[in-house]
């Protein structure tokens, strides 16, 4: 299931849509906004995002990683929006049989995501506010049979 | 032909758009789309380079093809995710 939101994400919600008794290694990630950048305090996180593009993107992050592991459950929620503090900006949730496929799965997952998913950042510090430099999507265009990298 | 361009992130405060309806000729080029837009929207010339494209919500190459009433979007380099 995958899901892009303007509204808080609730773990707490995602785990129970995990419960599969033939899964014994659940993981968790969640990426949340943190205070500083570049030694420099930060205040707030704006997130933008090509709403219909990015679901997209983030059905295909679920697919590959269904393909390449044997996931029972895989859940990745992305919000956008004003973000504060230590909110969680990104969660994905994986669970498996066994933990290592759990553990990979979901490290794979995270990092397709952010090479592939247009989401922007954009950083409040306490004077100004700055976009944050990203990197190029990796490509997977229509018609493309390569898998994501 | 006509199709709608839509800019994200910093491009889209540059610009002051976030989509635009443009005019151009028929099966223009990603490639040559990006330097029309470098005329029309100056203040974004410099950032093109390192953006990408998509169209109906596709990443593109530069030597995709554009057809009339496509969506085609600009985007900077990408920071979703976490660190």
């Amino acid at each position: 299931m995958i899901k892009l939101t303007k509204e808080p994400i609730n773990t707490e919600v995602i785990l129970q849509n995990l419960e599969d008794k033939s899964t014994g290694g659940v993981v968790l990630f969640l990426g949340r906004v943190r205070d500083h950048a570049n030694n420099k305090a930060v205040t707030k996180m704006d997130y933008d995002a090509y709403p219909k593009m990015a679901e997209g993107k983030l059905a295909e992050v679920e697919a590959e990683t269904q393909k390449r592991w044997p996931v029972k459950k895989i859940i990745i929620v992305h919000r956008y929006g004003s973000l504060e503090l230590g909110d969680v900006s990104v969660a994905v949730a994986v669970a498996c049989a066994h933990r290592k496929d759990a553990f990979e799965a979901c490290r794979f997952a995270i990092d397709t995501l952010k090479a592939t998913v247009p989401i922007w950042k954009k950083e409040y510090f306490k004077e100004g506010s700055g976009w944050v430099d990203g990197v190029m999507p990796t490509m997977k265009q229509a018609g493309d049979k390569t898998t994501l990298q | 032909m006509n199709i709608t361009l839509r800019f994200f992130g910093q491009l889209r405060e540059l610009t002051g758009k976030q989509e635009h309806e443009m005019t151009v000729k028929d099966n223009i080029l990603i490639e040559d789309l990006e330097w029309l837009l470098g005329q029309r929207f100056p203040q974004i010339k410099e950032h093109l380079e390192t953006s990408s494209f998509s169209i109906n919500e596709e990443y593109v190459s530069r030597n995709a093809k554009v057809n009339a009433g496509d969506i085609v979007g600009i985007l900077p380099p990408i920071s979703g995710g976490a660190e």
